[in-house]
């Protein structure tokens, strides 16, 4: 049981101060396809959210989204994600670019090509801190120098005229942290940080970047298709679906109450044995096409407790279940556990 | 610079050695193919049993198979390449008062092609799917199809002929009047400039187009840059390795297509000499083009290959 005080997650925010980021029925459109359907979570400050869904569920889409760093065009973004009570969603490249690198830091899946190639890490961890903070060269340098130190990078002084290929895998993703965190920002993105990495450098990067969020005080939205990566670090998590958030809770409760069918099947794919990178298309099928989504329910065809007669002609509302927990199905916003075997064939 | 550069520049000279010996032995190995005796076809009608022996002696022709062999290597490594057939003047003065004219024609031809090629190229793939975008795939499209040499004709008709603002042909040296040099500089090099111009475009197009959507434009872009710091820091520099080999080619591609615009343009450089040469059947005089040929052939592409290694770090190692 948790004690802090209640708040739905959709509530709104913009007037509540331990809010960083509120994101408010944000939908993604490209050509005819609808890849993110009305999304909305908020990130408090110096929170982690985790978001969690199968490779192709829109969870990239929704962060680039929610951060601005969508291409648009030719994605059509609608909705609201307010940083601090501004919206980005409406922001013209200029405010975007007072966003980008000095507020909101980013990581992303593959570590071997997000650094540039014909760059050293000196030239790519010096210049957003040049740009915004207006550091000079020799500034730039210490802070470097820093980063790399804190990112547990061993002897950072040589490191810094190395090239990426230079690198490790791990080393680079190190180097792409200390990139994000370069302007000490308020949020960090990490999307899918540690998918391209082994088992132990995973490990080691999920809690080098728990440290550093606790030590800055800064929040994460931590993205990943591994249910157990994001129960390392996050308070709170979004399981995402055909771009949309089937469920969303609390940490704990997530994994001692899920309500969703998909959730459900989640945990069923997980291997017990802690972080593998249990692939979670456990569940057989895979997720809607953008372009032809079906008329009820996201899920229905993988569903193995469909039965509601809506299930097929109705998308399932976003019901409360608890103080912050939502869920959006048919089968399984009711308390009194009738129907809650699913997925686990 | 670093020492892996060093080290990588050192591999790739010795290459070029390794190559050219290669090419002096071809280049001597030509004179051995032509059918029947080059001497006696080379003086043709003004053939005397005196002449023969005179040419075949000065031209060593008379000794033994690999005495010529070793012989020519040590000559043309001294810079003694023999004698015209027709002239009678050492081919190696031949080539380098010829030199010149071509390397002014190749440099203002290279560089009208990347004048075209970088702009049109990094515009349309910027603005990609634009009408802009759609204006210059179709112009580098017909750029592409057009012949050199009917390029070259329709220049002089146009600029010459019809407008008079360019003498149609001829040459003088940068070195004794650079207006009048630029004057007769200008349709050649339009000539074969516009058309390896239109092909590089749409490699510089795609080059751009592929460093865009890469993962670490999208992490410059994360950093909240300025888009001009994006493109030119990022995106360009990243660019330039596939485009550098492409120009590499197309250096080298026209140097073959200076050949038919020299006749055209009655430009008196290289091309105009194997012609003539081919024509006079002056083997020594060929043999000396060819050699010389491949040599620039050669340099262009060290001097790429040197570039590529400034540029990408990643080449220095392997
Ligand atoms: N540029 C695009 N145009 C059309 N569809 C796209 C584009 N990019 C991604 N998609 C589609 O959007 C969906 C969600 O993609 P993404 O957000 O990358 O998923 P995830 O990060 O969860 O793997 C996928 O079905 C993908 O095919
Ligand atoms: S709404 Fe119906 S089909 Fe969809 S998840 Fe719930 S039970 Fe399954
Ligand atoms: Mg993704």
């Amino acid at each position: 049981m948790r004690t802090t005080e209640p708040r739905r997650p959709t509530a709104p925010a913009s007037s509540d101060g331990d809010v960083l980021l509120d994101v408010r029925d944000l939908a993604v459109r490209i050509g005819p396809a609808e890849i993110v359907n009305g999304v909305s979570f908020s990130v408090p400050r110096g929170g982690t959210l985790g978001i969690v869904g199968e490779s192709g569920s829109g969870k990239s889409m929704t962060v680039l989204a929610a951060t601005g760093l969508i291409d648009s065009p030719p994605a059509r973004v609608s909705g609201q994600s307010l940083l601090d009570g501004q919206d980005i969603v409406t922001m013209d490249p200029r405010q975007l670019r007072g966003v980008h690198g000095r507020r909101v830091g980013f990581i992303f899946q593959d570590p071997s090509t997000s650094l540039n190639p014909v760059l050293t890490v000196e030239q790519q961890l010096t210049e957003a801190p040049r740009f915004h903070l207006g550091l000079t060269r020799r500034d730039a340098r210490r802070r470097a120098l820093e980063l790399l130190e804190a990112v547990g990078i061993p002897d950072p002084p040589s490191r810094l005229s190395s090239y990426p290929h230079q690198l490790s895998g791990g080393m680079k993703q190190r180097v792409m942290i200390a990139v994000a965190l370069a302007c000490d920002p308020e949020l960090l993105v990490a999307d899918e940080p540690t998918t391209a990495l082994d088992v132990t450098t995973q490990a080691q990067i999920l809690e080098r970047v728990k440290e550093l969020q606790e030590s800055r005080g800064m929040s994460v939205i931590w993205i990943s298709h591994d249910l157990g990566v994001v129960s390392g670090i996050a308070d709170r998590v979004a399981v995402l679906y055909g771009g949309q958030i089937v469920e969303s809770a609390p940490l704990e409760e997530l994994f001692t109450d899920p309500r969703h069918p998909y959730t459900r099947g989640l945990m069923a794919a997980r291997p017990q044995t802690a972080h593998g990178k249990g692939e979670l298309a456990v569940i057989p099928g895979s997720p809607p096409d953008p372009k032809h989504l079906p008329q009820g329910c996201l899920f229905w065809d993988r569903c193995p407790v469909r039965g509601d007669p809506r299930c097929e002609t109705e998308r399932p509302p976003e019901t409360p279940v608890g103080p912050e927990h939502v869920v959006r199905t048919f089968n399984g916003g009711d308390a009194d556990g009738t129907d809650r075997r699913g997925g686990t064939r | 610079m670093s020492s892996p550069l060093l080290r990588f520049l050192v591999k790739r000279l010795l290459h070029t050695v390794v190559v050219l010996f290669g090419v002096l032995v071809v280049v001597f190995a030509l004179l051995q193919l032509v059918p029947g005796d080059p001497v006696r076809v080379a003086l043709g009608t003004r053939f005397t049993q005196e002449s023969y022996d005179a040419l075949r002696e000065a031209s060593g022709l008379d000794r033994p198979l690999l005495v010529q062999f070793f012989a020519y290597i040590g000559n043309a490594l001294t810079g003694n390449l023999g004698v015209s057939f027709r002239s009678g003047e050492p081919v190696t003065l031949i080539l380098l008062d010829r030199l010149p004219a071509t390397v002014s024609l190749g440099l203002a031809g290279i560089t009208i092609a990347l004048l075209i090629a970088f702009p049109l190229g990094t515009w349309a793939a910027l603005r990609r799917g634009s009408a802009a975008d759609g204006g210059i795939r179709a112009v580098s499209q017909f750029g592409v199809s057009v012949p050199d040499f009917w390029l070259g004709l329709l220049l002089i008709i146009v600029f010459s002929t019809m407008l008079g603002l360019l003498p149609p042909s001829g040459y003088v040296p940068f070195t004794e009047d650079p207006w009048g040099w630029l004057q007769r500089v200008i349709l050649p090099g339009l000539a074969v400039g516009v058309v390896s111009g239109s092909i590089m475009t749409r490699y510089v197009r795609s080059a751009v187009l592929d460093v865009v959507g890469s993962h670490y434009v999208r992490t410059a872009r994360s950093k909240g840059l300025p888009r001009r710091t994006v493109i030119g820091r990022h995106v360009m520099r990243n660019a330039l390795v596939p485009i550098l080999t492409v120009a590499g080619v197309q250096a080298a591609t026209m140097l073959g297509g200076l050949i038919v615009i020299e006749v055209v343009f009655a430009w008196p450089g290289l091309g105009r000499l194997v012609f003539d040469a081919v024509a006079a059947r002056d083997y020594p005089v060929v043999q000396g083009t060819v050699l010389l040929i491949a040599l620039i052939f050669l340099l262009i592409n060290l001097l790429v290959d040197i570039l590529y290694a400034v540029v990408d770090p990643r080449i220095r190692v392997s």
